[in-house]
C-alpha cells in the first residue's frame, strides 16, 4: 500500500512536469486544473448558435430575467439542459427539460436577475440525453454585459451569538427585494467539515432580520472549539458567498449528552521485555448522565488497512473521566500491521442510542507490530538424513518437519532441490502441536557428492516462534586426515642429530590450529611451539635439531595432531654415527713415503648417497675425485700413497661425509730419516727363531753412529758396534733366539741414532 | 455509472447496508433531497451536479463518498462522481478505504447521529486529477467512453488498470523542457 503512496506522489509530480504548454518547473496545480479541456460531445447534438439577453416580465422598466437561449442540431428527442453560471458565490444552475423536434430545436433557459451579482458571466452548457446521461458539454462561454436588473435579496449584515448555551444563532439582517417564502440555509464551515441549518422564512420586501439557530446536538458533533466559518448563505435559489467569521464557540459549552473529548495511547509492557502486552488507548469521555455506556472504535493503518475493533462497555457515573482501553498486544501482532493506527471512528453510545461519534479523531503514536508480545505460534523444524548407495548409485532422502510450538500450522509446504537440477515439493494443510511428518525421497542416477537442501515454510507463511530452523542442508561429509609423510634424519655430527619430519594434510578440508611432536627414544620429546593450518594437500616440513648424551639406537616418532585427528610415523637411527670411518691404519712408511688405508662404512639403515672423503694433516690435502654411495652396511676401503714433504711428525686426519652426515679418524705418523722395516721370522725351528729386518737411512744425508735393539720378548739383544749409513743405504739384521717356551711374544725392533730413532712392533707366536 | 459487476469484480460485496456506485442511480436520486439537507456535512446531487457542503463541485473528476441512513432502511453508501471520471475516482478512493466505508459497527444506530462520514475529492484531489489525466492522456483519450467497434474494450482496459494501480506503462510522457538542449 505505501509504494502505492508513493506511486501516486510520483505520478502526480509527473503529471505535473507533463503539460505541454507550461515549463516543467513553473507549473501550479491551477495551471494542471485549467489545462483540461472539460467540453464534451458524444455526438448525440450539437449546439450551433446561442444568444442570450434579459426582459422585464414585470413592466417595472427593469430587465429580471436572463434568457440563455440554444440552437441545437437536434430534431428529436428528450433533453435536459443546464447553463452554469459562474457567480463569485458560487454556482448559479438553471435547467430546461425539452422535447425537441424538427420545428423546434432551441433551449431557452431563464434566470431570474434576482440570482445575479455580475453584469457578465461565463457560463457552462450541459446536456443530458432522457437518461440522465452527458451528451453535451461546452465550457466557458461568454454572456453579454449587463449593467442594470433588478438586484435580489441581499445580506447587508452578519451576526452570531451563544443563545443559553443552547444554540448558536446567526443572525442575517436582508434588503429583501421581493416577497417570497423560501428556505434559508447556513452553511458554517470547520477544518474541512461543515454544519449547516436550514429554516424555512417568510420574506417581505424591505430590510428584515432573521435568525438561524444551530442545535447543541450538531454543535456537539463538530468537536470544534475556535472560530466557525459561516460558509454561504442560500436564500431560496440565491446562493451568497459569505466568508464571515464568528466567534469562538466551544462545542464543550453546548454538549447536553455525553461525549468523548480527547484521546491518548501508550504501550504496557509489564514484564519489561521490550515486546508490549498491550496497545492502551484512553479515551477521555465527558459523561453527562449516569448509565452504561458503549464504547466502540476501529483501528486502521494509514493506508486502511483494519487493525483491531475496540468494544467496551461500561457502568459511568456524571462527569469528565478517562475509559481505559486496551488492547491485546499480540492481537496487534497478528495483524503484521504497522502503527501508527489512526482511529478510523469512536462512538459513545446508550444501548442503542449514539451519544456521540467521531470520524478520524486521532492517531497513535508510531509503532510496530512487532513491538508487541507475540502470540502462541508454531515452530517448524527440519531435519534430513540422506544415505547414498554407492552400488546403485542412489540416495535415499529422509526429512522430517515437526511442529515444536504453541500454535498449530496451517499449510505447510516442502521444498527439497539439490545443488543442480532436482526439485520437489509438498505441503501438508495442518501440522499440530508436537506433530511430524516424515517425506521420504529416493533419487536414481545420484552421486555422493550432491548438496541438499530442504526448506520448510519456504514462502514464510506461517508465522513462527523461531524462523531460523526451517532450513537444513546435507553433503556429505568432506575428508579430513592428517599425515606425517616421512620423518628422517638428516643430519648427524657427533651425538647431533637433525631430523626432518613432513606433515601432510591428505583431508579435503582445511585443519586449522595442527601441533607436532617428536619423540626422540631416550625420555625425551619435544613439541611445537606454534600451531598452524594446513589447507587440503598442503604440507608442511619440520626440522628438529637434537643432540643426544650418546650415539646408541633410538627410535625416534614424530606426532601431528588436530582436534581428533592424529598421524605419527617412527624410524630407527643407528649409533650416532651413521657414516663412520672404522679404520684408519698406516700399510706402509718408508721415510717420508707412506701408504695409508680407512675404512668407510655406512651404519644407517638406509643408503647413504653422495659420500666423499679427504686426507688432510699433509703438507696438500687430498680429496676424493668421485663422490660414491653405500647401502646399508656397506664399506669402501680407500687407499692412499703419500710422499710427505718434511721429516717431522704428521698428524693425519682421514673423513667421510655427505652433506648431511660426515665422520673423522686421526693417525700419527712422521716422515722418517731412519727406518725399521721389514721385520719378519725368517726360520723357525722349535723354540728357536731366527728374525730380520731392515734399517734403513732414508734421510738425504748420511747418518752415523746408528745403533740398533731387539727386543725377543723375553730380552733385548743390542747392537756390538755402531753403523754409519749413507742416504738411502741400509743394513739387515738377523736375529736368533731360543725360546724358553711357546706362546705369543711381542717383538720390538729399535734402531737409534744421536738425532733420529724410529721402532717397529710385531706379535710373533712361538 | 460503474455497472455492479464491476464492483463485485474488485472484490466488494454489499453487507447489511446498500452500495450505490454512479449518479444515476434509484438511491441517489430518491435521497438527495434528504442528504443535502443534512446538518453534518450535507452532499447530494442537484441540477446534476454534486453539491457538498452548500457548493456545487462542477469538474467531471469531482466525487464524493458519503453514507445516509434513511428511517427504517438499511444504510446507503454513495459512492459518485460528476462524470466517469469522478466515479472512478471515488471508486478508487472506495476500494482503498472499503473496509473503513463498510465498517458495520459505523452504521450500527444512526437514529440519532448528527455525525456522518464524508468524503469529498474537490478540484485540488490529486487521486482524481491523476484518473482525470489518464483517462484523457495522449495514449488513452482516443478511447474515452467508446464501448463499440475494434477499440470497443480498450476504454474498458484503461478504467480497469485505473482501479488496479496498473498506470506506469501510460503515464510515461513525453516532457517539454524549457529550452531544446534538454530532452
Amino acid at each position: 500500500m505505501k509504494n502505492k503512496i508513493i506511486n501516486w506522489i510520483l505520478y502526480f509530480i509527473l503529471l505535473l512536469s507533463t503539460l505541454s504548454c507550461v515549463s516543467a518547473g513553473n507549473m501550479t496545480i491551477n495551471q494542471l486544473i485549467a489545462s483540461y479541456n472539460y467540453n464534451f460531445n458524444d455526438g448525440t447534438l450539437n449546439i450551433t448558435a446561442k444568444n442570450d439577453y434579459m426582459v422585464d416580465t414585470n413592466s417595472n422598466s427593469l430587465n429580471d430575467t436572463l434568457i440563455i437561449n440554444l440552437t441545437s442540431n437536434a430534431t428529436s428527442g428528450i433533453y435536459m439542459a443546464y447553463i452554469d453560471l459562474n457567480d463569485p458565490n458560487g454556482k448559479i444552475i438553471q435547467s430546461i427539460n425539452k422535447t425537441l423536434s424538427a420545428s423546434d430545436t432551441n433551449f431557452a433557459i431563464n434566470f431570474s436577475t434576482s440570482l445575479l451579482n455580475l453584469n457578465k458571466y461565463n457560463y457552462t452548457i450541459r446536456i443530458e440525453n432522457s437518461n440522465s446521461a452527458l451528451v453535451y458539454e461546452e465550457n466557458n462561454i461568454e454572456t453579454n454585459t449587463y449593467t442594470n436588473y433588478e438586484k435580489g435579496t441581499n445580506i447587508t449584515s452578519i451576526t452570531d451569538e451563544n443563545i443559553n448555551n443552547n444554540y448558536i444563532r446567526i443572525n442575517l439582517t436582508l434588503n429583501i427585494t421581493e416577497n417570497q417564502t423560501a428556505n434559508v440555509t447556513v452553511v458554517l464551515s470547520y477544518n474541512i467539515s461543515s454544519i449547516s441549518s436550514t429554516e424555512e422564512e417568510t420574506l417581505t420586501e424591505g430590510i428584515k432580520t432573521i435568525s438561524i439557530d444551530f442545535d447543541n446536538e450538531t454543535i456537539k458533533s463538530t468537536h470544534y472549539n475556535g472560530n466557525f466559518t459561516i460558509d454561504s448563505v442560500a436564500i431560496g435559489q440565491k446562493v451568497i458567498d459569505t466568508n464571515k467569521t464568528t466567534s469562538i464557540y466551544n462545542y464543550e459549552t453546548f454538549a447536553k449528552t455525553s461525549y468523548i473529548k480527547s484521546y491518548a495511547d501508550g504501550q504496557i509492557d509489564t514484564n519489561n521485555n521490550n515486546l508490549s502486552e498491550y496497545l492502551e488507548i484512553n479515551f477521555t469521555v465527558n459523561i453527562k448522565s449516569a448509565d452504561t455506556y458503549r464504547l466502540e472504535a476501529e483501528l486502521y493503518d494509514e493506508f486502511n488497512n483494519f487493525v483491531v475493533y475496540i468494544n467496551r462497555t461500561k457502568t459511568l457515573s456524571t462527569g469528565e473521566q478517562i475509559w481505559q482501553t486496551r488492547v491485546n498486544g499480540s492481537d496487534i501482532y497478528k495483524t503484521k500491521i504497522n502503527g501508527p493506527y489512526l482511529i478510523s471512528y469512536a462512538k459513545l453510545s446508550i444501548g442503542n442510542e449514539t451519544q456521540d461519534i467521531t470520524y478520524n479523531p486521532y492517531t497513535t503514536n508510531v509503532s510496530y507490530y512487532n513491538d508487541f508480545e507475540r502470540p502462541p505460534l508454531p515452530d517448524l523444524v527440519i531435519a534430513i538424513n540422506i544415505t547414498f548407495n554407492g552400488t546403485a548409485n542412489s540416495t535415499n532422502i529422509t526429512i522430517n518437519i515437526s511442529n515444536l510450538g504453541e500454535a498449530p500450522a496451517f499449510n505447510v509446504f516442502l521444498d527439497l532441490f539439490d545443488n543442480v537440477t532436482y526439485t520437489k515439493n509438498e505441503s501438508i494443510a495442518f501440522l499440530a502441536i508436537n506433530e511430524s511428518i516424515i517425506y521420504h525421497f529416493n533419487l536414481s542416477n545420484s552421486t555422493n557428492n550432491t548438496l541438499y537442501t530442504a526448506i520448510a515454510d519456504f514462502d514464510n507463511l506461517v508465522d513462527e516462534s523461531n524462523e531460523s530452523n526451517n532450513i537444513v542442508q546435507y553433503s556429505r561429509p568432506l575428508i579430513s586426515a592428517l599425515e606425517i609423510v616421512s620423518l628422517s634424519s638428516i643430519y648427524s655430527s657427533g651425538n647431533t642429530r637433525v631430523f626432518e619430519f613432513i606433515i601432510n594434510n591428505a583431508g579435503e578440508t582445511t585443519l586449522n590450529n595442527i601441533n607436532w611432536s617428536i619423540d626422540f627414544g631416550d625420555g625425551n620429546t619435544t613439541a611445537s611451539i606454534y600451531n598452524f593450518n594446513l589447507s587440503a594437500s598442503e604440507d608442511i616440513f619440520v626440522f628438529v635439531e637434537y643432540n643426544y648424551a650418546d650415539n646408541q639406537s633410538r627410535t625416534v616418532t614424530a606426532s601431528a595432531y588436530v582436534n581428533n585427528l592424529n598421524a605419527s610415523k617412527s624410524t630407527i637411527i643407528g649409533s650416532a654415527t651413521d657414516l663412520q670411518i672404522t679404520s684408519f691404519e698406516e700399510l706402509y712408511s718408508m721415510g717420508r713415503e707412506k701408504v695409508w688405508e680407512f675404512i668407510i662404512k655406512n651404519n644407517a639403515n638406509n643408503n647413504l648417497t653422495d659420500i666423499n672423503w679427504n686426507i688432510t694433516g699433509t703438507n696438500t690435502p687430498i680429496t676424493s675425485i668421485y663422490s660414491f654411495n653405500l647401502t646399508p652396511n656397506e664399506s669402501i676401503r680407500v687407499y692412499i700413497h703419500e710422499n710427505l714433504t718434511n721429516y717431522q711428525a704428521y698428524t693425519i686426519t682421514a673423513k667421510a661425509f655427505t652433506d648431511a652426515l660426515s665422520d673423522t679418524e686421526t693417525l700419527s705418523t712422521r716422515g722418517k730419516e731412519l727406518e725399521i722395516s721389514n721385520i719378519k721370522t725368517l726360520y723357525t725351528n722349535g723354540l728357536t727363531k731366527i728374525f730380520e729386518f731392515l734399517v734403513t737411512n732414508t734421510f738425504t744425508s748420511a747418518t752415523n753412529n746408528i745403533n740398533w735393539s731387539f727386543y725377543t720378548g723375553e730380552s733385548t739383544i743390542t747392537a756390538i758396534y755402531l753403523s754409519n749409513l749413507t742416504s738411502w743405504e741400509n743394513i739387515r739384521v738377523l736375529i736368533e733366539n731360543n725360546y724358553s717356551g711357546s706362546g705369543n711374544y711381542n717383538i720390538n725392533a729399535s734402531v737409534k741414532s744421536e738425532q733420529y730413532e724410529d721402532s717397529e712392533n710385531k706379535t710373533i707366536t712361538v | 455509472m460503474i455497472e455492479i459487476k464491476t464492483l463485485q469484480n474488485i472484490g466488494i460485496e454489499s453487507f447489511s447496508w446498500i452500495d450505490e456506485i454512479g449518479r444515476n442511480t434509484n438511491e441517489a436520486s430518491q435521497y438527495s433531497k434528504d442528504t443535502l439537507r443534512l446538518s453534518s456535512n450535507p452532499f447530494g446531487m442537484e441540477s446534476s451536479q454534486i453539491k457538498a457542503n452548500g457548493k456545487y463541485l462542477n469538474k467531471p473528476y469531482n466525487g464524493l463518498i458519503g453514507s445516509y441512513k434513511p428511517i427504517a432502511s438499511k444504510p446507503i453508501v454513495f459512492v459518485y462522481g460528476n462524470r466517469i471520471e469522478g466515479d472512478i475516482a471515488a471508486l478508487k478512493e472506495f476500494i482503498s478505504a472499503r473496509d473503513v466505508f463498510l465498517s458495520e459497527n459505523t452504521y450500527s444506530d444512526w437514529v440519532n447521529v448528527k455525525s456522518m462520514k464524508l468524503v469529498i475529492l474537490d478540484d485540488y484531489d490529486t487521486a482524481a486529477l491523476g484518473v482525470m489525466d489518464l483517462m484523457h492522456n495522449d495514449e488513452n483519450k482516443q478511447y474515452f467512453l467508446k464501448k463499440d467497434g475494434s477499440d470497443g474494450d480498450k476504454f474498458a482496459d484503461v478504467v480497469t488498470d485505473i482501479l488496479n494501480e496498473n498506470n506506469y506503462e501510460i503515464s510515461i510522457k513525453t516532457v517539454k523542457t524549457v529550452n531544446d538542449n534538454t530532452k
